[in-house]
């Protein structure tokens, strides 16, 4: 009896600590917690049918939208940098970084040099995960023809982005893959203009191929075929490609998708928006319950610096007297283009003569019903327009003229001007001209008013060679074009790489 | 990864296995029940000068049973024929007295100032202070209640050497502790608490009235125990028990006045308008800044007066306590109200405790412990304690309903305003229990299970008024400038956490000859889980009682959702052997893992070892009579650091960014941050050696501690180029710094009882640390503390101290243009500071003063730190003094610092003895207009003593009672008395849970003062 009470107690003694060994290493999935409120690369619910991969191309679309992309920085290094486009607002307003941008030269540390570079890499980053699912994710289940257009819309927009990157910095890295652990495969060195130029052929190529030539009126403004041939022609011709520069243009002519029917005076407002004039537009809306938050900041910082109803916005990005001055005689163009101080706007108002700027850019002038609707002065609801129709037709022209197709050239020269003449036909004389030279100094005039304020003159200027004649006649003096045609390489970034990335040339 | 439903099945067999095993445990205990005869003991028990000792703990031996004498020194046990009474008391000798047959036996216990016999608890299980191998040290709850201060922690600051504590009046604040300096860099730098066996991070729910004593685990032969949390020490905190005998009410209460230790004189109307005016007209635009007619239909508005009050501290204790032989309780309740001292600011904090402990049998014991404390806040923002600053003096505060326009002045609000048009009211509900049975089925063996839980309701609701500043309802005196709020706003938040502890331990001692063995084995697991729910609508009225979402407008509705989660499983084992009480060994072993890491990197070890020589009982010792006490002790150990977010090695998706299509929303997805998908422990490998001694029959007792400790792959942030890969802030958080910390720590303690009615005692400590960075591993230093934009003013570099300020060296003021002419700053006037020319690109001076001429400037972190304390007890007379002082740590002086705007207000010493050419001997520079840049004229001593508390009390002789009280005592206190410092700013010590940037005072809670008068009552 004793013995077995004794032999109990041992065994009870050496039952217990074993017991609890068992009861807690039978818990290991204890220690694996999820995420809470969130989810990461590997658990995220990827919904099954159509558009599988949306969500990851919407967040690319997302940065379209970014402040970082087309709203400050993108307005002071594509107009305020070129002869079109004063800085505008008060004189200290926007501080010296900003001034830079008029004045030259633009520092490393700029602020807005780091800020496009971290932007259009953030928007190059969503468009490489949104490829990284489509080749990898298993969870998801998508036809081919879904995910070849899917890639090629991601492709588009990296295409563009690289476009933009290579013109506003020259040499940049080239990522063209999603990395999976950053922090271990980072710092990756600059490529070459030429590395670029081509890889951004690729994308774009492969993006005219699988993108639709539109779609569905529900998802007007997402990438097309238009999108992306026009953007290529852009590329093309920055090569002075000019045979690769005429088709792509004339792909996007042919295609039957875009004409020149909207009147110019309607196509920068509101109810112009993704007219047939339209090519690419990121997209924006605003209501009374979200002012700001649907849309983009880029009408904001250039809407008329008044005050009271007509504090419009900070008055940056003033259309320049050389601007004004490079307008033919009674060309209406220039009044949809630049907004007098006393002026009268397209909507009719009268613009008090009080306003601390004597020019606006008239193009982001918003109508004013919208204004009410909303409840904010600010603009945030209109679309940024990169690239229009007529831009394409003069592309074509000018690859034409190089070309030494000079019968083309004039004829979709005249396309452009017949449409700004609006009927009046003792304004703008059609071009008759068939001196190669004398031509393409019409056509560069004809892009230059055109396309006023539309982000196409400095790098115009710079493609066709002439930014360190015009400009510094222009008044930008310090304007030195052997660095000035590139923004700094932000030290910002050239610190983090240890080195790995080098500076431009000059700086 | 596995899916969610499998954790919430795993954590219902986890609660199935403990029903299993609680009952398995109990059904066992009755089937092994088993007795001798017994009968009753009594007795009564004395000290050596011939008092009755109540609270002397009676047990008999190697038996679960036991029992404590009440007031009178009686008490009474059931025991037997062959059973060995142990007596044993804080601050007396123990004594073991054999049965043999007596049903009553008296005791006198010796008083042991050495306090060798202390039993000091540390961690999963208590040991005698003479077996402990580790650095420890312990501080009484008597200690700890008699001074107004919201947490224990507090009120161990000077204590302790090489703790170094930093408090503020904040009534609803933790105190910042460091052990043994800075132990970390990013991780949690909070110590770890454990409460009654229970770990926590937070213990601003406990009433230090509750508390029976503090234990400090300072170095890693004690704290590896703990190993996962213990980088930045151990906090042990016990909480009172019921005691066998009659059942004793006790009430406890304090009533005092609380107010700002410390001002900082700002300068009055006219000499800010002297200051602004000549920075103006000789410096700026050349025209006044402030006009004489603004002046004269302005005030003289004393900012500080304005926003700071003087307010009602109270604490108020009743506990019952008592027990019989089968059970034991104790039961408490406390309130503290403290209304803070800046305007608005409230607190108060209720809290309930039921302490009891249940003997089943001799061998099963269960306890329940449980707390339950409410709190109510109503927090106030510390920007104001800035603006304050700024804000110009003729510019009126308060005028009836109307408010000072200070935006028109000098584009600031006003900061009243800003205090009394916002409530920011939080409820916090935090119960906490712990409910552990201990089983003995043989004398050498224990078994204990715990398991323990502390949920936490918090709810905040944050009002913000509309007011406006032009028109009908225009609340400003003048009209006009920019501070508005054109639509009010409610905000409701509510948090709840849930996080639950299990530990099971069995621990084996034996006694074979003069070998002593304890042998600890046992595991853990704890979790924690966490929600919070955020709502916003704007136009809710300002009648408090619509204070509902639901009475705002709907469409302005926001509500955010989210949570976290973490859970760590360990098992850990200590051996504790001692050979003839002369040679001891502590051998712990820890494995932690922790849901925090990736489960490649999830486990980690943490030994330790420590040993001990009691040299004063070695035979060579027996003939002299010098050292009553002597102990050598050396430890080795590592310990660890989880303390950072949770899912940190996983990247997170940024969901819902969208895109809008013909005026629909589109929602859209996106990875923007890297992260390091190899993340691991931080370890800490310390070693330690310490001596420790009493002389003079114990009346001088003292200990000396060198330590050294190395932190490795500590957790910081390092830059790269991270975002052409779509990382959005070029950062990750990563294993990469090493540092170390080392020191030497001081105690000494002088005890006399010189006759029955009068002892005292005094003791200091001096702790000696050094901070250093060995390594940062491909990481780049580290900037922090932006001050306005100053940008950043502090820089933690390889061989640095953390936290090193980083600055600009001033250098004198320019006296005249020919000093200027060839210097390195061309465009400085008269009377600007000059700085040193230390570097450029090149490593050489450039003649160009920028971030290259930035210099080490010492840090935050005191080179020493010290406390002196003392009591006297002379008849029914107390006294007692605490007094704590740092030394050698820097402070940067960033309210001055900030000052930005040229009608920012100045101190009264910048307005009076600024440079002038007719005051050229100064150091202060001339009126300024603009923001000076970071540099070391904003770097001030930190260094300070204060004494802490001073406390006079005067217990009632017992004839005057009448019987009616066992005990009635009266005393005066005075919490933060005085402080001799040169810092010119409100506060030295500065509360900060950021080591990278802790020593700089910007929006720092002002330190206070209270002076108090209390009532101790036992009945």
């Amino acid at each position: 009896m004793k013995q077995s009470k004794l032999l109990s107690k041992y065994l009870l003694v050496l039952f217990i600590p074993l017991s609890i060994i068992i009861i807690l290493t039978g818990c290991s999935k204890l220690l694996d917690t999820n995420r809470q409120g969130g989810y990461d690369e590997s658990n995220y619910p990827y919904p099954g049918g159509s558009g599988p991969y949306d969500q990851f191309i919407f967040g690319a679309y997302n940065d379209l939208r970014s402040y970082s992309v087309h709203v400050d920085g993108f307005v002071a290094a594509t107009s305020i940098r070129s002869d079109d486009a004063d800085k505008g607002s008060t004189p200290a307003d926007g501080g010296a970084d900003l001034i830079s941008m008029d004045n030259f030269p633009v520092l490393p540390s700029s602020g807005r040099a780091n800020a496009l570079w971290t932007g259009y890499f953030g928007l190059i980053n969503k468009c490489n995960n949104t490829l990284y699912q489509i080749g990898t994710n298993a969870a998801i289940t998508a036809t081919e023809a879904v995910k070849l257009q899917t890639q090629a819309e991601a492709r588009f927009m990296r295409g563009y982005s690289y476009f933009m990157l290579v013109r506003l910095f020259g040499r940049v890295p080239l990522i063209d893959t999603f990395y999976v652990d950053p922090a271990a495969q980072n710092n990756i060195p600059q490529s070459t203009p030429a590395q670029i130029y081509s890889f951004v052929e690729n994308d774009l190529n492969f993006a005219a191929m699988y993108l639709p030539l539109k779609w569905d009126a529900k998802f007007v403004g997402r990438a097309t075929k238009g999108m992306a041939n026009g953007i290529l022609a852009k590329v093309y011709l920055t090569q002075q490609k000019w045979a690769l520069a005429m088709s792509t243009a004339n792909a996007v002519i042919t295609s039957g998708q875009y004409d020149l029917s909207t009147p110019y005076a309607k196509i920068f407002s509101e109810d112009g928006e993704n007219s047939s004039e339209s090519i690419f537009e990121i997209q924006a809306t605003a209501d009374a319950n979200n002012p700001t938050s649907q849309g983009i900041q880029y009408t904001s910082i250039q809407g008329v610096r008044g005050a009271g109803a007509w504090d419009l916005g900070w008055g940056w990005n003033s259309p320049s007297t050389y601007l004004e001055a490079a307008y033919e005689a009674g060309d209406p163009r220039r009044a949809r283009t630049i907004l007098y101080a006393g002026g009268t706007t397209i909507h009719g108002e009268a613009v008090p003569t009080s306003v601390p700027n004597p020019r606006y850019n008239h193009k982001v002038h918003t109508n004013p019903a919208f204004r009410s609707s909303v409840g904010s002065r600010f603009g945030w609801w209109m679309n940024v327009r990169i690239l229009r129709y007529a831009d394409v037709v003069l592309m074509y022209a000018e690859a034409a003229n190089e070309m030494g197709n000079t019968t083309e050239a004039l004829e979709k020269l005249e396309l452009v001007r017949a449409r700004a003449r609006a009927g009046n036909n003792t304004i703008l004389p059609p071009v008759s001209t068939r001196d190669q030279a004398q031509l393409r100094n019409a056509i560069r005039q004809e892009r230059r008013v055109e396309l006023a304020m539309e982000h196409e003159r400095f790098f115009d200027l710079v493609r066709w060679g002439i930014a360190g004649t015009t400009l510094p006649a222009a008044g930008k003096t310090n304007y030195v074009d052997s660095r000035d045609r590139l923004l700094p390489i932000p030290q910002t970034q050239i610190d983090l790489s240890k080195g790995v990335l080098t500076q431009n040339p000059g700086y | 990864m596995k899916s969610n439903s499998t954790p919430n099945k795993d954590a219902g067999t986890w609660r199935l296995n403990f029903l299993f095993f609680f009952f398995t445990l109990t059904l066992c205990s009755s089937v092994l029940f088993g007795q001798n005869t017994s009968f009753l003991v009594t007795g009564k028990v004395t000290s050596d000068s011939g008092n009755a000792l109540g609270g002397v703990s009676v047990q008999v031996k190697g038996t679960a049973r036991g029992t404590s004498t009440d007031a009178t020194g009686n008490y009474g046990i059931s025991a037997s024929e062959t059973s060995v009474l142990v007596f044993s008391s804080i601050g007396y000798t123990t004594q073991e007295v054999p049965v043999a047959g007596k049903q009553v036996i008296n005791v006198t216990l010796n008083a042991s100032s050495g306090q060798l016999e202390q039993v000091v608890v540390v961690g999963y299980g208590t040991q005698r202070k003479r077996d402990v191998t580790g650095s420890v040290a312990s501080v009484s709850g008597a200690e700890i209640a008699k001074q107004p201060v919201l947490t224990a922690a507090q009120a161990i600051q000077g204590k302790v050497a090489g703790v170094q504590i930093l408090t503020s009046g904040d009534p609803n604040s933790s105190p910042t502790v460091r052990i043994r300096g800075v132990g970390t860099m990013l991780g949690g730098a909070a110590p770890l608490y454990v409460v009654d066996g229970v770990i926590t991070d937070d213990i601003r729910n406990i009433n230090s009235a509750d508390i029976t004593s503090m234990d400090i685990l300072k170095d890693a032969s004690a704290t590896a125990i703990y190993g996962m949390r213990a980088a930045n020490g151990v906090l042990l905190i016990t909480t009172k028990k019921g005691r066998t005998g009659k059942m004793v009410v006790a009430y406890d209460g304090l009533v005092g006045v609380k107010e700002v230790a410390r001002l900082v004189n700002m300068a009055g109307s006219n000499q800010y308008a002297n200051y602004v005016n000549e920075a103006s007209i000789y410096y700026g635009s050349g025209d006044s800044l402030i006009r004489g007619a603004q002046l004269a239909a302005g005030g003289n508005t004393d900012w500080y007066d304005v926003i700071l009050k003087k307010s009602l501290q109270q604490n108020h204790n009743v506990s019952i306590s008592g027990g019989s032989e089968s059970i034991n309780y104790f039961l408490s309740a406390g309130y503290v109200g403290d209304g803070g001292v800046i305007k608005t600011n409230d607190f108060e904090r209720f809290t309930l405790r039921s302490n009891n402990e249940y003997k089943l049998s001799r061998m099963l014991r269960l306890s329940t412990l449980v707390s339950y404390s409410r709190t109510n806040l109503r927090d106030v923002d510390l920007g104001v304690f800035d603006i304050a600053y700024r804000a110009a003096p003729y510019v009126p505060a308060k005028v009836g309903e109307l408010y000072g326009n200070t935006s028109l002045s000098n584009n600031i609000s006003n900061p009243l305003l800003n205090l009394e048009k916002l409530n920011n009211s939080s409820m916090g509900n935090r119960l906490q229990g712990t409910f552990s049975g201990e089983y003995k089925p043989i004398p050498w063996l224990t078994l204990r299970t715990s398991y323990g839980v502390d949920l936490n309701f918090y709810r905040n609701s944050t009002y913000r008024y509309r007011y406006t500043n032009t028109g009908a309802n225009n609340i400003f005196l003048t009209s006009g400038g920019n501070q508005l709020v054109n639509r009010s706003q409610l905000a409701l938040q509510a948090d709840n956490s849930n996080k639950w502890v299990w530990d099971n331990t069995a621990t084996i001692t034996k006694v074979i000859g003069a070998h002593n063995f304890s042998l600890l084995v046992g595991a853990t697991a704890e979790e924690y889980r966490f929600n919070t729910t955020r709502g916003t609508r704007l136009d809710v009225p300002e009648n408090e009682d619509q204070w509902y979402l639901d009475a705002g407008v709907p469409a302005s509705a926001t509500n955010a959702n989210s949570g976290d989660r973490w859970a760590r499983n360990s098992y850990l084992s200590r051996l504790n052997y001692s050979f003839n009480n002369r040679y001891l060994l502590t051998a712990t072993y820890r494995a932690d893992a922790t849901s925090r890491f990736p489960s490649q990197n999830r486990w980690g070890y943490f030994p330790s070892i420590g040993l001990g020589w009691n040299i004063s009982r070695e035979d060579f010792m027996a003939g002299q009579n010098l050292f009553d006490n002597l102990k050598l002790r050396a430890s080795w150990g590592r310990v660890g650091n989880d303390q950072i977010s949770s899912n940190l090695y996983n990247p997170l998706a940024t969901l819902n960014v969208p895109y809008y299509y013909n005026g629909s929303e589109y929602l859209g997805i996106s990875f923007n941050q890297a992260v390091d998908k190899n993340l691991k422990w931080e370890t800490t490998e310390e070693y330690d050696l310490g001596l420790e001694f009493a002389i003079l029959k114990n009346k001088l007792s003292g200990t000396i501690d060198y330590y050294h400790k190395t932190t490795r792959d500590a957790l910081i942030n390092i830059f790269f180029n991270g975002q052409v890969l779509g990382d959005i802030d070029n950062q990750y958080t990563t294993n990469a710094a090493n540092f170390t910390n080392k020191g030497v720590e001081f105690s000494l303690n002088w005890t006399d009882r010189v006759s029955k009615n009068f002892d005292y005692n005094l003791n200091g400590n001096i702790a000696f640390n050094q901070n250093r960075i060995i390594g940062l591993n491909g990481g780049q230093a580290l900037t922090s503390g932006s001050v306005g934009s100053q940008g950043f003013t502090t820089k933690s570099d390889n061989g640095q101290t953390i936290g090193s300020f980083f600055i600009l060296q001033a250098d004198g003021i320019f006296q005249n243009a020919a000093e200027i002419t060839g210097s390195a700053q061309p465009n400085a006037q008269p009377g600007d500071l000059r700085y040193k020319d230390l570097s450029g690109p090149n490593g050489k001076p450039d003649g160009i003063i920028n971030d290259l001429d930035r210099a080490y400037s010492g840090s935050y972190q005191p080179k020493f730190t010290f406390g002196l304390n003392g009591s006297v007890n002379y008849a029914a007379f107390d006294f007692s003094f605490g007094s704590y002082g740092t030394s050698g740590g820097k402070i940067y002086n960033a309210k001055k610092a900030a000052r930005s705007d040229a009608r920012d207000n100045v101190e009264t010493e910048v307005a009076k003895n600024r440079w002038t050419p007719n005051n050229p001997g100064t150091n202060i520079p001339r009126a300024n207009l603009n923001q000076l840049p970071a540099s070391t004229y904003f770097l001030e001593s930190g260094s300070f003593w204060r004494i802490n508390n001073l406390t006079l009390g005067y217990t009632l002789p017992g004839n005057l009672l009448a019987n009616r009280f066992q005990r009635l005592r009266v005393y005066v206190t005075a919490q933060n008395l005085l402080t001799i410092t040169g810092y010119s700013g409100f506060t030295p010590e500065i509360v900060s849970g950021n080591n990278l940037n802790a020593g700089i005072e910007q929006t720092i809670y002002p330190t206070t003062r209270t002076f108090a008068f209390g009532v101790n009552v036992g009945l």
